[in-house]
């Protein structure tokens, strides 16, 4: 789907004035806080935290407490940020492919390389949703179409009399029609590999200017906070979230839509606007649902409400939206690093009579919309809105 | 009330204690009908505050899962749900999905009942019946091949010299034989609604009573010393008169205010099953069902249509996942969001003003149970929230459903223990071993 059919963008050109915002650039810069960020369990209690047990996760994985996912990284709580292995490629003509690794559909590498799993990627190697590439002997890949300009500057300006839909939003990187960061590897078992593109025809040398941060995001996507060749490292943003109430930390990527790629820090990945969608848990759907709100609670007076989510606050504040994803790996089975975005609207009503609140599970989401207090944009049924985006997770904190 | 421990005395016992009727008047709830004098409106005289209350838990029919049942998976997508994959917890139990976890018993959610085995055993100074469901043990191989919860933690509910559990020894004909603990079923359940809001309420009687010596929870010595949860429903009453509460509603003051129903069978003529009402609520954001049996505060077992066992006394809370704990804590929350008219059920509705006013349940949130975490103990130690002037003011109030999403809360100080203090244990336990996860 084409940035120009996005209702988003038509809905913020049908804004007769609009105020200037800041930028919601929280996704690179705002996130020092983790806001959902669990207290410890002594709260309240009558002993000190060393007194209790270790977290229930530690002893299975499947049970609550933190858990890193994508351990092919080192996650750093502190800064919220995942340094990760670079991994370097080219095209055909030579050109620099600079990426990560993150989902696989082959369920034993993915646990050798610390990468999640997730056997929907098989369903989305579908015509041009996936680029192909070769393993070569240096281990490198050599990737037979897309590219990424990483040139453009990310704006985003607030819309009126509601911050979302923007006014204006522009991602600050954008991919040729063929770019997707999905990858099927003709040499290593036809597998599908989620492989987001970092930076695109830039020298080693060059990039090795931002080791120690200060990345230039003209040359590298806006996630990016430091970069390394010469330690063969990465080091990206996350954002927050929820899975089924959990909170948990995930890259943002790639989103198929000009404004949603905007809001989210991502790169605009024309490929993957033909990825089927709606279709959710059922055979050959690659998309596992993303619940994001347009109208949430905002702050009050300048403080974090403890209910806060959705658009409208994460281009007011600064901060993330909050979104809700569906299965992840260790909560569920259906996990996919490509989102379905589900779009909801609290109703007028719903906000009157006080039911709004910070949604944190996506089947409390889908009874909200069965009672009818939230719905699609502008009142119209609740679902796909079309847009995907490519978040691969990284981290339950609980 | 006055054998309360100090804890219990400053938490919400003293709430309400400050409470009172401002008529003077106590427009009892009977618990075995749900009926009161009250005409068709409602409206039988007395001030507001101090109307009827429907006891909503305890009637038998309410569909206990219907307020929190996850919604269809299918809506807002476009496909039908049986173009879905089955639940991932028919993968692994814990992944998200439905699990039975008391797999003794069979849940009818539509009723909101479980039906269990009904246990026979005897107390050994007086020989008398003593009727008992089993629901947890420490004993992990025998709680799965008997389809129990495993609480690792109640190995530490036993402390000699204590009554925090009874002793039990197995027969030769597999029934127990308790060493002590009697239950008196014949009080009537009633609450009465505070003056300024429902809780903490002018009056609050609990249906059933433990002697001093009564604890649901018994040791047996010769079955290697494991502890059971083993809450007693009826008390030296004869089989055939048991067997008459099948077709009949059951006389709740011959047995515990949860049973909805007790039958004879299946096979020889001294098997029984019970079937009690359950209680929803949310385990780290799961909706849930759970049993309520017992509570050591005779306004908690009130408001939980459980027994009054002081004996519960004795088991020591605020220590939560620590050495020794034997609980769990359990967090409920006195002003939770209430529905804004009887014809519309608020999706944020929670807490014991919403249970007191409107009849269906306080929507309590849980903390470990089995498939979630390795800390289930069926002994919840109350965590008593309230939402402060100022959440409610900014409007912050909502239903909250997971431990740490409402320790968050506290940490900021938008909810708080009673009367402005510091949140944590209020010593009152309730005895509610989880049934069922819903999601």
């Amino acid at each position: 789907m084409s940035s120009s059919k996005s209702p988003f963008a038509s809905a913020a050109r049908l804004l007769a004035s609009a105020t200037l915002a800041a930028a919601a650039l929280g996704a690179t810069s705002a996130r020092a806080q983790i806001e959902n960020n669990p207290p410890p369990p002594s709260i309240g209690s009558d002993i000190p935290a060393t007194y209790f047990g270790p977290a229930p996760s530690s002893v299975d994985k499947f049970l609550v407490g933190p858990l890193q996912l994508l351990t092919a990284g080192k996650v750093d709580l502190n800064a919220v940020t995942v340094t990760l292995p670079l991994y370097t490629g080219q095209l055909e003509d030579g050109r620099k492919v600079w990426s990560i690794l993150t989902d696989t559909d082959d369920e034993a590498n993915a646990e050798a390389l610390g990468l999640n799993f997730s056997s929907k990627l098989t369903y989305a190697a579908l015509c041009g949703t996936a680029r192909h590439a070769v393993a070569e002997l240096d281990g490198s890949l050599t990737f037979d179409v897309g590219k990424v300009d990483f040139s453009p500057e990310r704006t985003i300006t607030a819309g009126s009399p509601s911050a979302f839909p923007p006014k204006v939003a522009n991602p600050g990187s954008v991919g040729d029609k063929n770019y997707t960061p999905l990858v099927v590897i003709s040499n290593a078992g036809n597998h599908v590999y989620n492989a987001p593109m970092v930076a695109f025809d830039v020298s080693a040398e060059e990039l090795n200017k931002s080791c120690d941060g200060n990345a230039d995001h003209s040359k590298v996507h806006d996630k990016v906070v430091k970069i390394c060749p010469r330690d063969g490292t990465v080091t990206l943003a996350l954002t927050v979230g929820f899975s089924f109430s959990r909170p948990v930390l995930y890259l943002s990527t790639e989103a198929n839509d000009a404004v949603v790629a905007a809001l989210e820090g991502a790169t605009l990945a024309p490929g993957l606007v033909n990825i089927p969608v709606g279709r959710d848990d059922s055979a050959l759907s690659p998309v596992e649902r993303i619940f994001v709100h347009t109208n949430g609670p905002a702050n009050v007076n300048g403080e974090v409400n403890p209910q806060r989510q959705g658009l409208n606050s994460a281009i007011t504040d600064g901060r993330g939206p909050l979104n809700v994803l569906g299965g992840i790996p260790t909560i569920a089975t259906d996990y996919s690093p490509i989102w379905d975005v589900n779009l909801g609207e609290w109703t007028q009503e719903a906000i009157d009579k006080g039911y709004r609140s910070r949604m944190t599970d996506e089947f409390q989401i889908l009874g909200m919309v069965v009672r009818g207090f939230l719905t699609g944009p502008g009142g119209k049924p609740y679902g796909s809105t079309g847009f995907v985006v490519n978040c691969p997770i990284v981290q339950r904190l609980l | 009330m006055t054998f309360l421990s100090t804890r219990v005395s400053t938490g919400l016992i003293a709430l309400a204690l400050a409470a009172a009727c401002s008529s003077g008047k106590a427009p009892a709830i009977n618990a075995s009908n749900g009926e009161s004098n009250s005409d068709n409106n409602g409206n039988n005289g007395l001030a507001p505050s101090c109307k009827p209350v429907n006891l909503g838990p305890l009637n038998g029919g309410q569909a206990s899962g219907s307020e929190i049942n996850p919604a269809p998976a299918s809506v807002g997508a476009d496909i039908p749900a049986t173009y879905f994959g089955p639940p991932p917890s028919s993968v692994n139990p814990k992944l998200v999905g439905p699990v039975q976890l008391l797999k003794a018993g069979t849940v009818d959610l539509d009723k909101g009942t479980i039906t269990l085995p009904f246990y026979k055993g005897r107390l050994g100074t007086t020989g008398k019946s003593v009727w008992f469901i089993l629901t947890d043990t420490d004993d992990k191989e025998n709680a799965d091949a008997l389809g129990l919860n495993f609480s690792a933690k109640l190995a530490y509910a036993y402390a000699p010299g204590t009554k925090a559990t009874r002793t039990g020894t197995v027969a030769n004909d597999g029934t127990i034989t308790f060493d002590q603990g009697t239950v008196d079923f014949s009080p009537v359940r009633k609450i009465v609604p505070g003056a300024t809001s429902p809780f903490p309420p002018a009056e609050a009687v609990a249906g059933s009573k433990g002697n001093a010596d009564y604890s649901p929870l018994v040791k047996l010595t010769n079955a290697g010393g494991h502890t059971y949860n083993a809450p007693v429903l009826a008390f030296d009453v004869a089989d055939d008169t048991l067997a008459g509460f099948c077709d009949n509603p059951p006389d709740k003051s011959l047995v515990h205010d949860r049973v909805v129903k007790i039958c004879r069978g299946p096979g020889k003529s001294n098997n029984f099953t019970v079937t009690l009402a359950l209680t929803t609520g949310f385990s780290f954001g799961r909706p849930i069902v759970y049993i309520s049996t017992e509570s050591n505060d005779p306004t908690t077992a009130a408001l939980e249509g459980a027994t009054f066992a002081p004996a519960l006394l004795d088991v020591i809370v605020g220590r939560d996942d620590s050495a020794f704990s034997a609980i769990e804590r359990l967090f409920a929350i006195a002003n939770g969001p209430q529905n804004l008219s009887p014809n519309e059920v608020n999706p944020q509705r929670q807490g014991l003003n919403s249970a007191i006013a409107d009849g269906r349940g306080p929507l309590n949130v849980f903390g470990g149970i089995p498939t979630i975490a390795t800390d289930y103990s069926p002994l919840w130690d109350v965590n008593l929230g309230v939402w402060t002037a100022d959440a409610i003011a900014k409007g912050y109030r909502s239903r909250v459903d997971e431990e740490f999403q409402i320790l968050g809360l506290v940490t900021r100080g938008f909810l708080t223990g009673p009367g402005g203090k510091p949140f944590g244990s209020t010593g009152i336990i309730v005895n509610c071993p989880i049934v069922k996860r819903l999601l």
